[in-house]
């Protein structure tokens, strides 16, 4: 072969491992960026810290097994589409072991957390704040509302953190839920409506100002 | 007290902003670890070879089941038309066997 041919080759092989760490490398940053979210909406949907790690850990392997060769623009829908997958994957294979559970007497508790600590949002502190009584109301009142959130029927709440929190629109949330647009107006009108009943009973808008 | 859906919003997107930004560093460690491990594992070539095969298979079969349905049942459809149409009584269609068998036996006799 003509060394011109080594030469390409030699080339278009290092043109092809630099496409390989660059593509390795944003998918790097991509994931470092929506972990933390990721894992506090597995978190809020199964109320378990361990199992929410698994779910946002299988969610990420699926996303760069399957789908790292598409544009960078797909990979935000792609992965929310997978980890809503897998949270309702995981609230269904629940459903059958509580009703084996029921069956045989081993029914596993509601929402218990394994490591049988609080959720994270509970060990927040913010030294930074110069008025502690208020800051322990706001605390307490955002608690409240993480757990308004958590007790939301599940579509509702995945909706709502995918409309509200990650900003996704209509159409993608109804491609990351696979569901219709209009199921989507449906569940996150109806999730509003339960936040802010919860709200107004509790007055917790008081307490977060 | 009246709470609109923009305080609900901005609310809880405070609080889950929060949420994100507090966990703790052992939870963040797990979550690196399974980023490192995500990252490092091969990754699935679409093969989409099975998928072709199989798709040819079914127009083929498709083709096939059309072709034989247009074949038989038109050809059925204008037997009934001509049987519908004729003046001869069922008798003679019940005996349609008979009146071909003696055709054949008396050209070859």
């Amino acid at each position: 072969m003509a060394p011109g041919g080594w030469g390409r080759r030699a080339t278009r092989a290092r043109t092809e491992g630099g496409a390989v760490l660059d593509n390795r490398l944003a998918l790097d940053r991509f994931l470092a960026a929506v972990e933390r979210r990721a894992y506090t909406m597995a978190r809020l949907a199964t109320g378990d810290g361990e199992e929410a790690l698994d779910i946002v850990q299988d969610a990420m392997l699926r996303l760069v097994q399957r789908y790292a060769d598409r544009p960078q623009a797909e990979w935000a829908p792609l992965f929310h589409r997978i980890l809503q997958h897998r949270i309702r994957d995981w609230h269904r294979r629940r459903r059958v072991r509580r009703l084996w559970g029921g069956w045989f007497g081993r029914a596993p508790a509601d929402g218990a957390d394994e490591d049988g600590g609080a959720p994270p949002w509970e060990r927040v502190a913010d030294p930074a704040s110069p008025e502690p009584l208020r800051e322990l109301a706001r605390r307490e009142a955002g608690e409240q509302i993480l757990s308004a959130l958590e007790r939301l029927p599940l579509r509702q709440q995945q909706v709502f953190l995918l409309r509200v929190w990650e900003g996704l629109d209509v159409a993608a949330t109804a491609a990351a839920m696979g569901c219709s647009q209009g199921s989507v107006k449906t569940h996150l009108s109806r999730a509003l409506a339960r936040l802010r009943q919860r709200l107004e009973r509790e007055g917790i808008h008081e307490n977060l100002g | 007290m009246k709470t609109s859906d923009e305080t609900v919003r901005r609310q809880a997107v405070e609080q889950l902003d929060r949420a994100a930004a507090g966990l703790d560093a052992a939870t963040l460690r797990r979550l690196r670890q399974a980023r490192t491990r995500a990252l490092e594992a091969p990754r699935q070539q679409r093969h989409w070879g099975p998928a072709l095969a199989l798709a040819m298979s079914l127009v083929l079969a498709l083709g096939l089941w059309l072709h034989g349905r247009q074949a038989v049942l038109p050809e059925t459809g204008l037997q009934d038309l001509e049987v519908l149409g004729a003046g001869e009584g069922l008798d003679f269609y019940e005996d349609l066997d008979f009146y071909q068998w003696l055709v054949v036996s008396h050209e070859t006799g």
